[in-house]
């Protein structure tokens, strides 16, 4: 277990009638970058949410750093940072306002705060758009905002939930580039859920793969095109549901 | 870091919204600061360029005597026509007919008829000389016309009773003062106490009228603050920025009690604005009708400003457990108007009504709406009460406390987050 970031047992998660999540298991390894795959409804942002404390399981154990979620709700706290996937920022606040308000809600005191809000700017890279209002930024603007006040606190773990939603074409690649560099320069364990099949190839050391609440496939993207013998992890999804293998 | 550190970062956060959001602000401070002076200006202006009007009608159009004295229905009609004009409340016209006055003064408000055989009343000592009043349906003035008019009637009569004091003692060969006869009981000048018996002055009953003034002034910090504290947590929701701030390392004290304490500071600037709009719109409504002066002093102004950070607390602690529980803007938004519907209702009573003097069956459930203690801690430093004003301030506080404690309770993250928002 030293070498688990997240654990994940039996997960289930109910919603009145529904049934979100039926039973999912993994674990994430420390320094990993794993990814979590699946159409709309299958159960991802309702998987992130509970790692990041937010909402509680119906049963399952789910451990972050040997810390379960539900008993350790605060400790778990100071170890990730969270970027869901429809995330707005402060508007009437500007980029660094937004960053510093982040930082000193973690940091021990407003030297460090200033610290990590400074580094948040080397990550947002706005220039001197920085200081101004976030109501005047572009959507990829805030979502930079938001990657950076993700990855501004160092966190033990990231959870990005569809991190490029929503964005053009460079603005999606700059921010995967981030991304993995960050990961690397870091050690940084990293779960994030996407739509975007190239995003997740491009990213993940393994990836989940998630339908109507139960992980159909685990494994590399290599492993699972070969598993699935397909070019692309988008073919390997949809065989893994109609159950097509190799 | 430390819990009040976190405390100040989120409002910290919060005044930096607030300051920026133009339109809360304009709603707050610029809305009274205008409208109240400008309601005091039109009945500044009002008072002046359209003071009642009262008409005189002379129909008697006779002379007759009062000893050696000729008295004319036209001299009655321009005393009537003198002491209403003295009173520089009203303005009044003689006229020689009902319809010239209809057709003349359309807008009047009252018409003064001296009847046929007036005169031949008034210099009688066996009967009654009786004016006729007419009152315009619908008019505004009409009840200030009214009052004048019964001035002025006073100051006539007293002149005609002193001509008749004087002849009959003149007769009788006696010496006489008329005004133990015109009005043989008069009240000396006026002492103030207090309920207990406490003497008081003329300022004290001044400083109390200005504590009731202040007591109502506490209703304008509802709307603000149900509005600002609805926005803070739903807002959050709506602007989707509450799900990052829920995965922070803060715990739902911190949370909701940084977000309190940065409502109260807008309580604050429209308690302020508030009084400041009072100010301007009481000291118009002095200069044109010379109603009592307000007296503000300094311990006054303290308390008060302690009362407005305690109802702006207690206003949102009040609405805290059902916005924190509500799935729906909606839902909030009748909650708001509850709330402030009953600010609206004691704030409102406070100004025209002193609680402690009504009966115990109305003050029962008047003493469950924790805004009702807000006004009476006023009421008791009015009074120089000081235990009243100690269990009235510690109920209005452990009120605060405890509807936070119950939001913190009932404080429920996935139901903020999962759930409609319209």
């Amino acid at each position: 277990m030293d070498n688990v970031a997240v654990y994940v047992r039996d997960l289930r998660k109910r919603y009145g009638r529904i049934e979100a999540l039926r039973g999912i298991s993994f674990s994430v390894k420390r320094g990993e970058i794993f990814g979590i795959v699946g159409p709309n409804g299958a159960g991802k942002t309702t998987t992130l949410r509970i790692i990041a404390t937010l909402i509680k399981p119906t049963s399952g154990i789910v451990k972050v750093f040997n810390l379960d979620v539900v008993k350790h709700r605060n400790k778990v706290r100071k170890l990730i940072s969270y970027l869901p996937e429809e995330a707005g920022v402060y508007d009437r606040l500007t980029g660094w306002e937004n960053l510093l308000f982040f930082a000193r809600l973690y940091a021990e005191d407003y030297s460090e705060a200033e610290m990590m809000a400074n580094y948040g700017a080397r990550i947002a890279d706005l220039g001197s758009r920085l200081y101004d209002k976030a109501e005047t930024y572009s959507k990829g603007m805030k979502r930079r905002l938001l990657l950076a006040k993700t990855l501004m606190l160092k966190p033990k773990l990231a959870l990005l939930d569809e991190p490029t939603t929503g964005l053009d074409v460079f603005a999606a690649v700059e921010i995967r580039n981030l991304i993995k560099e960050y990961a690397k320069e870091f050690n940084t364990t990293i779960i994030l859920s996407s739509h975007n099949m190239l995003e997740v190839e491009f990213l993940c050391d393994r990836v989940a793969l998630i339908n109507k609440g139960i992980i159909i496939d685990i494994g590399t993207p290599t492993d699972l095109k070969e598993k699935y013998n397909v070019n692309n992890l988008e073919e390997a999804f949809v065989n893994a549901i109609r159950g097509v293998r190799k | 870091m430390n819990k009040i550190i976190k405390i100040k970062v989120i409002m910290w956060k919060e005044f930096i919204d607030l300051l920026r959001d133009y339109k809360t602000i304009a709603a707050t401070v610029l809305l009274p600061l205008m409208i109240l002076p400008v309601l005091g200006f039109i009945s500044f202006v009002l008072a002046r360029e359209r003071p009642p009007i009262v008409i005189i009608v002379d129909e008697d159009k006779s002379t007759g005597y009062l000893g050696n004295e000729t008295i004319s229905s036209r001299y009655i009609a321009y005393l009537f026509a003198y002491f209403i004009n003295a009173s520089r409340k009203a303005m009044s016209f003689i006229s020689s007919s009902i319809d010239e006055a209809l057709h003349s003064y359309p807008y009047f408000d009252v018409i003064l008829v001296i009847r046929k055989g007036f005169i031949r009343n008034i210099t009688s000592f066996e009967k009654v000389a009786y004016i006729l009043k007419i009152q315009r349906v619908g008019s505004a003035r009409a009840n200030e016309a009214a009052l004048i008019v019964e001035w002025a009637k006073n100051w006539v009569s007293g002149i005609i009773a002193t001509k008749k004091i004087n002849i009959i003692a003149y007769k009788a060969n006696i010496t006489i003062n008329p005004e133990s006869i015109r009005s043989p009981i008069d009240l000396e000048k006026v002492q103030y106490v207090t309920p207990t018996g406490e003497k008081r002055t003329l300022l004290d009953e001044l400083k109390a009228q200005t504590a009731r003034l202040l007591m109502f002034a506490l209703f304008f910090i509802a709307p603000p603050i149900v509005t600002f504290i609805s926005d803070s947590i739903i807002g959050e929701r709506e602007r989707k920025t509450i799900e990052i701030l829920l995965t922070a390392p803060i715990s739902k004290t911190e949370l909701l009690l940084g977000k309190v304490f940065a409502t109260t500071i807008l309580g604050m600037i429209a308690a302020i604005a508030d009084i400041m709009g009072l100010l301007i719109y009481f000291y118009l409504l002095y200069t044109s009708y010379g109603l009592l002066p307000i007296i503000i002093d300094l311990s006054l102004l303290a308390i008060h400003s302690l009362m407005v950070f305690i109802t702006s607390l207690l206003t949102a602690a009040l609405i805290l457990p059902f916005i924190v529980r509500t799935k729906t803007i909606r839902s909030a938004q009748i909650v708001s108007s509850a709330v402030i519907s009953i600010a609206t209702i004691v704030f409102f009573m406070a100004l025209f009504v002193e609680i402690p003097s009504l009966p115990l069956i109305i003050r029962i459930p008047l003493y469950l709406i924790p805004f009702t203690h807000c006004a009476l801690v006023i009421y008791s430093y009015m009074y120089d009460y000081a235990l009243g004003l100690v269990v009235h301030l510690t109920i209005a506080v452990l009120s605060s406390l405890t509807l936070i404690i119950i939001a913190y309770k009932v404080f429920d993250e996935e139901r903020i987050l999962i759930g409609p928002t319209t």
